[in-house]
């Protein structure tokens, strides 16, 4: 068996995980104390497969800690160490940055934007690849293929364009409640935008108001996930980016 | 069921989990399946066994690459 670390807490706005609260493999999570913080925790099988179940288990125990009022500092998913000690040695090595970490998150939780084409058909139209419905054998097909290439690329520009616009707008209407943001890689190349913001918690409403203010267009829509921990601001300053939860071990 | 038509909304619940998935997942993970993650039927996240979140243009380059390493060292792609 392994320690699997979920977060960790601040210890004195924080007692233990509730007693009926399951993290990955319906293990019970529990806490450990060092510091100023305390770290939830479970038991889990020693090279743990990656699968939506335990992905879901991890954020809904991370999520669990942030109903305690406090904000909790997200592990990333995968974060597993051979015994408590050495999950114990892992956090003290980092112990000033975690600690300032989890002080400066306090009172702020994540929101986060994504930034969608509209419709299945959109999306279709901007997938890279050898467009369908042209006869390879037929006379002027490589000029066709070729023009559709391009416009396959100027519609591409087109939603770029267009999701800078949104970008901007959205930036515009919510920038009052706005303490720090994330832009997360391009993970596909189709024009998805995943912006992260993290936000003082009193303001979640009217975050998510002025979000909703701004218009949709016919090309674009945009989703608004959270209050979530601050997956997306957890650099501990070593060389990871800190944009998928705190990172202590390889 | 019958796909959705090709002006239907794309699935929330789909884009709020590869959301999930890019938040708490990063490249480091070792992973014992593959899962693909599919937006109106296009593989947009595919976690495959060696180690990656990552679109499936790297997925596929990096399999590219690594056949053809393995043709200049003079061994055959593996299967």
């Amino acid at each position: 068996m392994t320690t699997h670390l979920y977060c960790v807490l601040p210890t004195e706005r924080h007692g233990d995980p509730p007693s009926d609260l399951r993290g990955i493999d319906g293990a019970r999570v529990r806490s450990m104390a060092m510091g100023g913080l305390v770290a939830w925790i479970s038991d889990a099988e020693r090279g743990m497969p990656v699968s939506i179940d335990g992905v879901r288990a991890h954020d809904a125990v991370v999520e669990a800690a942030l109903e305690t009022g406090a904000t909790p500092v997200p592990a990333r998913f995968g974060q597993e160490f051979v015994s408590d000690e050495a999950c114990r040695g892992a956090l003290e090595s980092y112990s000033d940055s975690v600690t300032t970490l989890l002080a400066d998150m306090q009172g702020f939780v994540e929101m986060t934007l994504i930034l969608t084409p509209s419709t299945r058909r959109m999306i279709r139209d901007l997938e890279p690849g050898i467009p369908a419905m042209i006869d390879s054998e037929r006379s002027g097909a490589g000029r066709e293929y070729m023009e559709s290439l391009r416009a396959r690329e100027a519609a591409t520009g087109s939603v770029r364009r267009s999701l800078d616009s949104l970008d901007k707008r959205l930036t515009d209407a919510t920038k009052d409640f706005v303490r720090r943001r994330a832009v997360h890689d391009q993970v596909t190349r189709l024009p998805l935008r995943t912006i992260s913001h993290l936000v003082p918690r009193p303001d979640v409403a009217n975050y998510k108001a002025a979000a909703f203010s701004v218009a949709s267009t016919t090309e674009l829509r945009f989703l608004v996930i959270g209050p979530r921990a601050p997956y997306s601001f957890c650099a501990l300053g070593n060389s990871d980016t800190g944009l998928h939860g705190m990172k202590l071990a390889d | 069921m019958a796909p959705a038509p090709d002006d239907d909304e794309i699935d929330t619940e789909q884009l709020v989990l590869g959301d999930l998935l890019h938040h708490v997942l990063d490249k480091g993970v070792v992973i014992s399946g593959t899962v693909t993650i599919s937006i109106a039927d296009i593989d947009l996240l595919v976690l495959d066994l060696r180690l990656l979140l990552s679109s499936v243009e790297t997925a596929v380059q990096r399999n590219v690459d690594r056949t053809l390493n393995q043709l200049s060292a003079g061994q055959g792609p593996s299967t």
